[in-house]
């Protein structure tokens, strides 16, 4: 056996998942393999290279680091997106800036990203990155970077597509440059992914990263909190409940893409590209790349429109509760309260929503408390330990909390010792029935010296007068 | 075993415990001298006398940092021993460094010391340590922040020199930390290759400043093991030069017959031997205990694990401090429970008998080993976890229950016990396997003969290509870029073919080779097996729980349908195989016999490396076919047969390497028996020459198969016997070679390990159990082996000038392969 052979041999029979994944339209004929035509000068690369820019509607920029495709699209006031029209995108992005600030509040790696009086407003930097895998190690690359920023009444999206891995720098150079024009940077997931990817990306080539001081609102946070819990009621969507981006602009701005590519599929696209430099696979992703920066923008607008009107924007109490965390986060306890209160009176409405109704209560017996005002925190804590079909742990908890409120503040024992006695009666394990059943204990006792009270100050009395 | 329950006395002077270790060696050696002849046929065949060593002392190198210096001088050290200086100064002429000293000669600081000296004078300097276990590495940290505390109160400064470890337990959050600021990273070679060589632009910081690689216990990368990390290290140098570091390596080893040929193997570099040791070394008795044999026509001897026991007894008994190692987790468990039995301990005192194994939480492993050095526990059973460098202060003495497998590990074991001054002794209590019986009756071929060679082959096909697809993600290859001993442009282009890379660029210029897999590759490279596939094996007993896993190429021997498989002292049986989906379904059963399996394997050779030798011996390439066809079931202590099963199961192919001897026909047709018997013969030299081996290579048992062909199968009738004795893994791990280069060697222990052993027709310790070879197999093996080594050139033997290879260059051979990897219960 040749070593040619025996290295088939060793190659071929590691298992499948080291083969990329191709689609059957995709897939060339058997013969054809991955069989791979170098170009034989390095006019014929260009020629590749312009060929593609020319499939995709973009242009060459040729630089001293390599060569980038660069495609320019704009998307028009006019223009819709799902049902949202671009103009009223970039009114709620623009006029919003106490949302914004809130949001920087929140999460603070995206301190700086909303204007503040004095200062110029940064303009917004909406990035996506389309990879050559998932695994952000030193082999994982960024073959398509998606950038999206307002240029007046527009949308203007630009990508910078790596003609050939050996033109990466060129990419990294183009983004650096378009990262100085802009002072905020906008993604969804790009804490855990864009970013460090992008980074580990200027870190391979020893550059410095140019985005490391940019404030950054990862988008997939903010939208966390407003829209895990929307209803299920939108249909039997296995994914209905997930947070990603390609389901909350279906439910958000109404998109339903035709004929996206799926994102696994999209890697080997490139690698296609790249080995026979026919570029129409790749107009797929590009497009989708797009509708994600785009989808980007309008959530972003979304979020920013509900959190600055207030939660009678919304007539969903998830989402009212998502919206209050976020005011607490954001440290405005008084727009939480607000939003707590619309999201308990929306699911008392609806009467099928008993967690979000209980999980409303709670929260707004919590924000009270915090706030020194123990009666109206009982106020919620009594609603919710009488609230129908309502999860026994948070009974269980509003009747604690009610306890020690009768305890310590308004100073009726007798009401204490019954919510306590309740709250024995139901199942406690742990610490719960040991805190129960110590406070009982207290209880019991402070009920008997209130009793012997009345002796004890007659005794006091007779020996005063005895003197 | 006397069931005594001794008490242990009160802590005695030193005075004292050296009479109390002498009485307890005179009990053992039955009043003998302690230094005299070996008588191999008594049971106890060795007692040695190894004399105490002078300390030799250097002065400090003059180039060292008076900080350090000073540190050390605070803490007592006025000088270093001479080994240590020796490595400094090697270190300072730029030299790569081996370093093999003994256990507890100071062989860290070797180490240590030029490195925390490079970081006092040049605080960007970075170095990574390598260990083969996560343990050591914590062991190793502990010491390092004391001689950082030590250096930061001679200077009055918070010198903080940051020594992290970075492993699979490193917490998320403190990673960033420790890329950027450790300046010693403790680390393993799987996280090395998993975690942070293909992250290296996060570790820009310590690749661009990257100064020393040390790689400690050297010695446990042999095998596939070393085959890998050579592979990791290959990858690690290219990603320094991305940086543009070069980085100086130094290792310390066990002592073992070739480190420089080792270090060079892995790092690919020059190096230079430091082996001369200055520490002190305190008197030593080390004795050979072979158990008595009780039944002189089967070969058994008394149980070694009852007689490890005694022997650990006499030295407990005389509170002396013990360690006894234990081959296996299970008679870990049992010994501990022996002694235990006997040690009864006092209500409300700390225990004093101890088990120690892999599998303990690591909590309670720092207990005992805090006990150990503070002189609680007493006695210590241990796998061989304790045998690297986990630190558990100086014990008196060690216990081996049977032989630990090699010469080095042997030494290794034994320098648990004794440290610098005072007497100790190691006691070796050999089981009646044959590796065993050959050393306790063949003393001087532990303490004369040179140890065992630690061998590598880096550019094993399967292990190179695996490599070459995770430096490939890492950093491109450049289309001149070499790699091994392979060209890896030939590899670049077959995983071309795959769609693995892509070539850039055009015809006309030097281009790169880069990654075009979303895969991810070294998650699918497990460094410590060739293969990452895997069985898991599941428990239906109460519901289904796995209970553990078994690599590949094991599975069908050990998991095929009715196999008893024993985890924990518990028996299980198999109670389905489900090979598609690797799993094995068992369920507990309460019997009194365990199963081996029977493996049909047939060897055909491919291509003679050593065509040219006029030698009986060869070796070369072979595809080996296997398959298991059924199952004996042996009984617990009397090992007897009683029953079998017939087996239907696929069978596994193979590429690798073998060495193989020819027996000439000629010499076959000399021999005054039987067809049959002259069979019975070659089967049993197989058996006994694959011991041997297995001794030689310092591997593994399984990590060699053997394969007879008795010359009957050939149609022509003509074909000459021959024995495989083949790499037990894909492409070969490098034993073949060598193991023809000491065929002369390779025979003459064989035909010393038969002629030595008291059984009548042999025995599992020599030609194999009664019962599965023929009555005259250890009669004809010997004749054989007379003849073998008498002529082994020359008349009668065969030259390749005839052309026989040629014309039958493919030769088959089918046969029993003897089973003898699986550890036999006592």
């Amino acid at each position: 056996m040749s070593t040619l052979d025996r290295l088939r041999g060793i190659v071929q029979g590691t298992k499948p998942s080291a083969v990329p994944v191709v689609s059957p339209e995709l897939a060339r004929s058997e013969s054809d393999g991955f069989s791979h035509r170098l170009p034989a000068t390095a006019e014929a690369v260009a020629i590749r290279t312009s060929d593609a820019a020319i499939v995709l509607g973009g242009t060459v920029r040729e630089r001293a680091e390599g060569a980038v495709i660069i495609v320019d699209r704009e998307y028009r006031a006019d223009d819709l997106h799902g049902f949202r029209r671009i103009g009223d995108i970039i009114e709620a992005l623009q006029e919003n800036q106490d949302a914004l600030a809130t949001m920087a509040r929140a999460w603070p790696s995206a301190k700086g990203v909303s204007g503040t009086a004095g200062t110029e407003v940064p303009a917004l930097l909406f990035l996506d990155l389309e990879t050559t895998g998932l695994f952000t190690g030193a082999g994982t690359q960024a073959f398509l970077v998606g950038c999206a920023a307002i240029d007046g009444d527009s949308i203007r999206v630009r990508q910078f597509l790596m003609p050939g891995f050996e033109h990466e720098r060129a990419v990294l150079a183009e983004l650096a440059a378009w990262a100085a024009a802009h002072g905020a940077l906008v993604t969804y997931n790009g804490k855990t992914f864009d970013v460090p990817l992008i980074e580990t990306r200027f870190l391979f080539h020893r550059l410095p990263f140019p985005l490391a001081e940019t404030p950054h609102l990862d988008m997939l946070h903010p939208a966390r909190r407003l829209w895990r819990g929307r209803p299920t009621a939108a249909g039997p969507d296995p994914d209905a409940s997930s947070c990603s981006l390609s389901v909350l602009e279906k439910h958000l701005v109404g998109l339903h893409r035709v004929g996206d590519v799926p994102g696994f599929e999209i890697p080997s696209r490139y690698f296609q590209f790249v080995r026979d430099g026919d570029a129409r696979p790749l107009e797929a992703v590009l497009e989708h790349n797009r509708l994600d920066l785009v989808s980007l923008a309008a959530v972003m607008a979304r979020a920013l429109t509900l959190v600055s009107r207030g939660p009678l924007e919304s007539s969903n109490p998830h989402e009212c509760f998502g919206l209050a965390r976020l005011y607490e986060r954001g440290g405005s306890p008084e727009h939480a309260e607000g939003a707590l209160l619309r999201c308990i009176e929306l699911a008392k409405r609806i009467g099928t929503e008993p967690d979000v109704h209980a999980d409303g209560l709670r929260r707004l017996a919590w924000i009270r408390r915090r706030g020194g005002r123990v009666h109206e925190a009982a106020e919620a804590w009594r609603e919710l330990a009488v609230l129908p079909r309502c999860a026994a742990v948070l009974r269980h908890e509003a009747k604690e909390a009610l306890a020690i409120y009768h305890e310590h503040r308004s100073r009726d024992l007798g009401t204490a010792r019954s919510l306590v006695l309740d709250v024995l009666s139901g199942n406690l394990e742990g610490n719960r029935k040991v805190a129960a059943e110590h406070r009982l204990q207290r209880l019991d006792r402070k009920l008997a010296v209130r009793e012997q009270g009345g002796l004890v100050a007659a005794l006091d009395d007779t020996l005063q007068t005895g003197q | 075993m006397a069931s005594d329950k001794a008490t242990l006395p009160v802590r005695r002077s030193l005075e004292h415990k050296q009479l109390a270790l002498q009485s307890a060696l005179q009990v053992l050696a039955s009043g003998s001298e302690l230094d005299r002849a070996d008588t191999p046929d008594e049971v106890v065949t060795a007692v040695r006398r190894l004399p105490a060593v002078e300390a030799a002392y250097a002065p400090f190198p003059a180039g060292i940092d008076p900080r350090l210096r000073a540190a050390f001088e605070a803490r007592g050290v006025q000088q270093l021993y001479t080994h240590q200086a020796e490595a400094f100064d090697l270190v300072a002429q730029g030299k790569q460094v081996v370093v093999t000293t003994p256990t507890a000669s100071g062989k860290t600081l070797c180490y240590n010391l030029p490195v925390l000296d490079r970081i006092l004078k040049n605080p960007a300097t970075r170095a990574l340590y390598l260990f083969p276990t996560k343990a050591l590495a914590q062991d190793q940290m502990a010491e390092l922040h004391e001689l950082v505390g030590a250096i930061g109160k001679v200077t009055g400064e918070e010198h903080e020199i940051g020594v992290h470890t970075y492993d699979g337990d490193t917490p998320q959050d403190a990673r960033r930390t420790i890329r950027s600021k450790a300046q010693i990273v403790l680390s393993n070679p799987d996280m090395l290759h998993s975690g942070i060589l293909p992250h290296h632009p996060r570790w820009a910081k310590l690749f661009e400043n990257l100064q020393f690689i040390v790689i400690d216990e050297l010695h446990a990368y042999r095998g596939v093991f070393g085959s890998h990390l050579a592979n990791v290290l290959r990858r690690l140098q290219r990603i320094c030069r991305h940086y543009g570091s070069n980085p100086q390596f130094i290792c310390s080893s066990a002592t073992i017959a070739n480190p420089l040929e080792l270090a060079e193997g892995l790092a690919e570099r020059p190096f230079s031997l430091v082996s001369r040791s200055g520490a002190p070394r305190g008197e030593k008795f080390f004795v050979f205990v072979n158990p008595p044999v009780v039944n002189r026509e089967l070969g058994i001897r008394r149980s070694y694990v009852a007689e490890s026991r005694r022997v650990a007894g006499e030295f407990l008994r005389r509170n002396l401090q013990v360690i006894v190692f234990a081959q296996s987790r299970l008679t870990t468990e049992i010994l501990t429970t022996y002694l235990k039995e006997d040690f009864e301990d006092v209500p409300g005192m700390p225990e004093r008998i101890r088990g120690y194994r892999g599998g303990y939480l690591p909590l309670r492993r720092r207990e005992i080993e805090k006990g150990l050095r503070a002189g609680e526990v007493r006695g210590v059973v241990s796998t061989n976890a304790l045998e690297l460098g986990i630190d558990i202060g100086a014990l008196d003495v060690c216990v081996m229950a049977g032989y630990p497998g090699t010469i080095a590990s042997t030494w290794q074991r034994a320098g648990r016990a004794g440290r610098r001054t005072g007497q100790s002794a190691a006691v070796m209590v050999s089981s009646s396997a044959p590796i065993d019986q050959f050393v306790v009756r063949h003393p001087s071929y532990f303490f004369d003969a040179s140890p065992e060679h630690a061998l590598v082959n880096p550019d094993n096909l399967h292990i190179l290509v695996d490599h070459v697809k995770c430096a490939a993600f890492e950093l491109p290859f450049t289309t001149d870029e070499t790699y091994g001993q392979v060209n890896v442009q030939e590899v670049l282009g077959v995983l071309q073919e795959s769609g693995l890379v892509h070539r850039s660029g055009h015809e006309d210029e030097a281009g790169q080779w880069h990654w075009t897999s979303e895969s991810y590759p070294a998650n699918a490279v497990s460094l410590r097996s060739i293969s990452s596939d895997n069985f898991v094996i599941t428990d239906h007993t109460n519901g289904a729980k796995v209970i553990g896993e078994t690599d590949f190429t094991s599975a069908l021997s050990t998991l095929h349908p009715k196999a008893i498989y024993m985890v924990e002292g518990k028996i299980f049986q198999v109670e389905e195989l489900d090979f598609v989906g690797r799993k094995a379904h068992v369920k507990e059963v309460d019997c009194d016999y365990y199963t081996t399996a029977i493996t049909y394997t047939k060897v055909t050779i491919l291509d003679r490396f050593a065509a040219d030798s006029p030698n009986v011996a060869l070796h070369g390439e072979v595809h080996v076919v296997s398959r298991v066809v059924g199952f004996k079931k042996i009984k617990f202590h009397t090992n007897e047969n009683v029953g079998s099963g017939e087996l239907d199961l696929p069978e596994q192919q193979m590429h690798t390497t073998s060495y193989w001897l020819e027996i000439p026909l000629a010499v076959m047709n000399t021999l005054p028996y039987a067809t049959d018997d002259r069979r019975d013969g070659v089967v049993g030299l197989a058996f006994a020459m694959k011991q041997v081996a297995q001794l030689l290579l310092m591997c593994d048992a399984r990590d060699i198969g053997l394969s007879v062909n008795t010359g009957e199968q050939d149609q022509a009738g003509t074909d000459w016997p021959r024995i495989f004795i083949y790499d037990a893994y894909p492409g070969g791990i490098g034993f073949s070679a060598p193991l023809w280069g000491m065929q002369r060697e390779l025979l003459s222990k064989a035909s010393a390990l038969i002629a030595g052993c008291d059984c009548e027709t042999g025995c599992p310790t020599c030609v194999g159990p009664v019962g599965e070879t023929g009555p005259l197999a250890k009669t004809v093996a010997l004749r054989l082996l007379e003849h073998l080594l008498g002529r082994s050139e020359g008349d009668g033997l065969r030259s390749e000038g005839d052309g026989f290879s040629r014309r039958q260059g493919v030769a088959t051979a089918e046969a029993v392969a003897l089973q003898t990897d699986d550890e036999v219960p006592f």
